[in-house]
């Protein structure tokens, strides 16, 4: 018995058919061919998986396809707009919070629904919001480095864009 | 290995009732689903129906009602950590609401989720018990109200019948004078599952004698608890650091002849005198400064 689910996915409307059993991670790698989303433990421990629903950070290996249907979903290919980095996958390059790669989609995708909901965080905010993604090549440094600078590159872009308005 | 399932997704809670009257033997309730889809990972549930209430809108509400908050039980534990009541309300449940697994765990597990569960180890179980918590259950043409310590009988076992759903929670508000304090002991910081967990209420009368004072520690027995001879004990008496020294040192003790000596006693005793000794001056030695 297949569920026919429509959603917002990367900003574009699509419908998908999925199994009732089957996990978000499942259906965006397999049929949507979202490589980026991994899959670390697939009990919500790891945060690889991470992906944003309506704006929140959350784990795709515990969330079941069909309840991706009316959910706006952001995945890491989602980012790099026009052949551009998004500015914090810059910020990842920049510091070289990047070593094996397999945690960054998760630490991006924890990253940016950080930045898209604070302004400026504080490092408590920073440690907060990545403390559900492990990284085992342990780049925490790195990474902690990167969301801090990301929300440098992000601050003047907005006063910009306040003067430009 | 996963099995195959149904998904259902009821709009109302008028509809949930009558699916869970028609399959409640059958189905699995999935709220946030932080602990029903690692269940069905494993293979530990095998249900044929996963009947989806995430998006009941008669769930999803914070009603302030006099004394008390009726809170919507399928709130995450990160609307609830911002809703501005609950923050102003219940700072220890809200501590404890913090500590639940990582910002991944919280932006989707559910309060209700944590009720029904009913595991020994739950992060919101003590704080809610030191605020009266009442469970609203509700099936088909009828509903009830349950006490949460009555609701709760052991290690992930609880009253609700195949057929029930949790739709809300009433908590009593703080009152004036009161202070209360939410401390766990857990592996690491997040991600871990609370190895010992306690929740202490109180306050000082004018004199500075404990009026009231309230324990609830969990992870250490079958389903958390409320530590009423301690409670009795330290009415009345005045907040010394004798006093409260020797209350943590009961509240271990109480337990450990509760639950027996095993290979873990060493460890915990000490530990759970010493977590409940953190709770106690937050709540008393702070306050009797001010």
């Amino acid at each position: 018995m297949n569920l026919e689910i429509d959603f917002c996915l990367n900003g574009s409307e699509i419908r998908l058919s999925i199994k009732p059993w089957e996990t978000a991670l499942d259906v965006l790698r397999n049929q949507s061919g979202l490589t980026g989303v991994k899959e670390g433990c697939g009990i919500g421990e790891c945060g690889a998986c991470t992906i944003i629903i309506d704006g929140k950070a959350v784990n795709s290996c515990l969330i079941l396809a069909a309840q991706l249907d009316g959910r706006k979903v952001e995945t890491v290919e989602g980012l790099e707009v026009d052949g551009k980095m998004h500015f914090i996958q810059q910020a990842f390059l920049d510091k070289g919070a990047v070593q094996c790669g397999f945690c960054t989609p998760g630490m991006l995708m924890s990253a940016k629904a950080l930045l898209d909901k604070v302004e400026n965080p504080s490092t408590d905010k920073i440690v907060e919001a990545m403390t559900g993604n492990l990284c085992r090549c342990a780049g925490y440094v790195q990474i902690l480095e990167a969301v801090r600078e990301a929300t440098c590159m992000k601050a003047p872009l907005n006063k910009d864009d306040v003067t430009n308005s | 290995m996963r099995g195959h399932f149904n998904y259902l997704r009821p709009d109302c809670v008028t509809e949930c009732l009558d699916m869970l009257d028609q399959y409640g033997n059958e189905t699995a309730i999935l709220a946030g689903g932080t602990d029903v889809m690692i269940s069905l990972r494993t293979g530990v549930k095998k249900p044929r129906i996963i009947l989806d209430i995430s998006r009941l809108p008669e769930t999803r509400q914070v009603e302030p009602y006099g004394e008390t908050v009726r809170v919507g039980s399928t709130l995450t534990y990160s609307e609830l950590i911002d809703h501005p009541v609950i923050r102003q309300e219940f700072p220890a449940l809200c501590a404890a609401m913090g500590c639940v697994g990582s910002l991944q765990i919280r932006n989707v597990g559910t309060l209700g989720g944590n009720i029904a569960n009913s595991s020994p180890a739950a992060d919101s179980i003590p704080p809610m018990m030191l605020r009266d918590a009442e469970i609203i259950i509700q099936k088909k043409g009828s509903s009830r109200i349950q006490k949460l310590e009555k609701l709760i009988v052991g290690a992930y076992s609880n009253t609700l019948e195949p057929n029930e759903l949790i739709t809300g929670i009433i908590l009593t508000k703080i009152k004036k004078g009161y202070r209360e304090s939410y401390q766990r002991i857990g592996r690491r910081k997040s991600l871990s599952i609370a190895r010992i967990n306690a929740a202490i209420l109180g306050r000082l009368n004018d004199s500075g004698v404990i009026e009231d004072a309230r324990i609830s520690v969990g992870s250490v027995a079958p389903s958390p608890m409320r530590m009423t001879n301690v409670e009795s004990h330290l009415k009345g008496r005045k907040p010394e650091l004798k006093t409260i020294l020797e209350a943590s040192r009961m509240i271990a003790q109480e337990i450990i002849d509760l639950v027996g000596v095993r290979h873990s006693t060493e460890y915990k005793q000490p530990a759970i005198a010493g977590l409940a000794l953190k709770c106690l001056e937050d709540v008393f030695l702070d306050s009797s400064v001010n």
